[in-house]
């Protein structure tokens, strides 16, 4: 039957649809681009995140608290990634590495902002401020439209189930040590007590800070928080002017 | 009944159109046969509009080129330098940095004039002044209105910036030392560091003598109080206070040590606040900004910290 030159492409199609295992292959390429750009880079991991020094996995405690910060779904409202813009640096500070978010499963950068990002609130604020806004973000900043957060410091923090993360973390790949994961009740207490002896708890997780993070006797899920968010982002501090190439590794 | 599906090329002999009884023959393919139409609608296989079609290719090349001119191939990639994955050799952080300088020359000169004058001369020259008020606005939103409010006139327990009432001093001075170093802030080492006796919970003071010392603190303020209970407390406050409050309380800024004489309660003036400052004594910790946000930042944060009308 006669063609008309422009319904090639038409006809073009129309022949492939036809054609059943000729179709199935066209259906295989087409998706494969897909997978080809989501899964491929995975297998680059290495080449694309660069080694930070000071980076360590999260401390039992830190790791309790980022639990309740992704059950309490603060992500909703809080991304974890500053981007390499200046409007960014100038207000949050240096841009987020890789590496910070290498121990992070899943990770939380996010792309909405109802509040401030918090890739690097670690040590903004003090511990009171932080303990005050999540009782009553009001109080402090009148303009907050943040729901409460009192009852986290009524809810016990049970060092023995959230000690399991830890273990669920290495499973995931985080390099947690077999003395890390022994030891992980013991460590979140340690940490919340200023009092306690924290030189094993120290060897484990260098530079961590260990103090009471709110008011409470005993350990409580805002103090898990708190110790979460004052870590945000102190690991890696740089200038971004000017990166220190001996920060990285 | 597939031989009168419609917009199904089917092979044989044009079929007749129920309707009309003629056959049907798509003008764009000839070779479609069959009841083009079916409740009124009538389907013909056409090609879509030339712009579609070029749209669509144009978006293929364009994506290829962004492709090989930007670093989008990880495998190529070394750490967090991708300037040499693309052709055009962009990075996202030589852009920052680029971007930056392009707005450091933008700055007016008064720049180099603020770095190099005192705060003396800052606050004497209404146009410095008022170039780092404005230059650390946003600054003091992000980093000390949560605590001491947008306006500077603190919160129970976060000092008011705007009176003239410091802890640790008001001049330009001190003020750029708190910010470099913080208050009390843990684990680091030239931080400002006091701490009050928890009078109480250490035992030091009894229950009644610390009521009897609430009375003496007020008394230092001209505020009403048991003249009684006061006098008792003298004697106690000769003791444990003065060594950082000052003889009449009028306390000592080289220890953050608050003036007990003026009508500003950090905590409050309850019986309940000033017995609890007693009892468990209190102490305010702010962040150290030294490393955080840079000399010139901080600076530009004093003089606008002290445009509240407060400082010395």
């Amino acid at each position: 039957m006669a063609q008309q030159p422009r319904r090639r492409f038409v006809d073009l199609h129309g022949r492939i649809e036809r054609r059943a295992l000729v179709f199935v292959f066209a259906i295989l390429g087409v998706c494969s681009v897909g997978g080809l750009v989501e899964i491929a880079p995975l297998f680059a991991i290495e080449n694309t995140v660069e080694p930070v020094r000071g980076m360590r996995p999260y401390t039992p405690l830190e790791l309790a608290g980022r639990a309740i910060y992704l059950r309490e779904g603060c992500y909703g409202c809080h991304s974890q990634q500053i981007r390499p813009f200046r409007d960014e640096v100038e207000r949050y500070g240096a841009y987020s590495l890789a590496a910070e978010s290498a121990f992070d499963h899943p990770f939380q950068w996010g792309s909405k902002r109802t509040g401030p990002d918090l890739a690097r609130i670690g040590g903004r604020y003090s511990d009171e401020w932080h303990v005050r806004h999540l009782m009553n973000p009001r109080e402090v900043v009148p303009a907050s439209i943040m729901p409460p957060y009192a009852f986290l410091a009524r809810a016990p923090l049970d060092p023995q189930v959230y000690a399991r993360h830890v273990l669920t973390n290495r499973r995931l790949g985080v390099p947690y040590s077999d003395e890390q994961v022994a030891n992980a009740a013991a460590d979140m207490l340690t940490q919340a007590n200023p009092d306690a002896d924290g030189a094993g708890f120290l060897a484990r997780y260098p530079g961590a800070a260990q103090r009471a993070f709110d008011a409470s006797a005993r350990p409580t899920e805002m103090t898990a928080l708190v110790a979460y968010m004052q870590m945000l982002g102190t690991l890696a501090q740089f200038d971004w002017r000017q990166p220190d190439p001996a920060m990285l590794r | 009944m597939t031989s009168s599906t419609p917009g199904f090329p089917l092979p044989g002999p044009p079929l007749p159109d129920p309707a009309t009884g003629a056959p049907e023959v798509d003008p764009n393919a000839p070779e479609r046969h069959g009841p083009l139409s079916f409740d009124g609608i009538r389907e013909l296989d056409s090609n879509p509009p030339r712009i579609w079609t070029v749209i669509y290719i144009t978006t293929f090349i364009a994506c290829l080129w962004v492709l090989v001119a930007y670093p989008s191939i990880p495998f190529l990639s070394h750490g967090g330098d991708s300037s040499r994955v693309g052709l055009l050799g962009w990075s996202s952080r030589a852009a920052l940095v680029a971007d930056a300088g392009r707005a450091a020359a933008h700055e007016p000169s008064i720049q180099g004039r603020f770095e190099r004058a005192s705060y003396t001369e800052i606050e004497a020259d209404p146009a410095l002044r008022g170039y780092a008020v404005a230059a650390a606005t946003s600054a003091f939103a992000t980093h000390c209105a949560a605590c001491h409010g947008r306006e500077g006139r603190g919160n129970i327990g976060f000092p008011n910036l705007a009176d003239r009432d410091w802890l640790w001093g008001g001049t330009p001075e001190a003020i750029e030392h708190s910010l470099q170093v913080g208050i009390r802030w843990p684990d680091h080492e030239p931080t400002r560091l006091s701490q009050m006796p928890a009078f109480g919970r250490m035992g030091m003071l009894q229950r009644p003598q610390i009521l009897d010392m609430v009375q003496h603190v007020w008394s230092l303020s001209g505020m009403p109080h048991d003249a009684a209970a006061a006098t008792r407390a003298a004697p106690v406050f000769a003791e444990n206070c003065t060594s950082c409050h000052g003889e009449r309380g009028e306390g000592n800024q080289e220890l953050g040590a608050p003036n007990l004489t003026d009508q500003i309660w950090l905590y409050g003036n309850s019986q309940q606040a000033v017995f609890t400052s007693i009892h468990a004594a209190r102490a305010g910790v702010m962040p150290v900004f030294g490393a955080r946000l840079g000399t010139d930042a901080i600076r530009k944060l004093v003089v606008y910290v002290r445009s509240f009308g407060g400082g010395e």
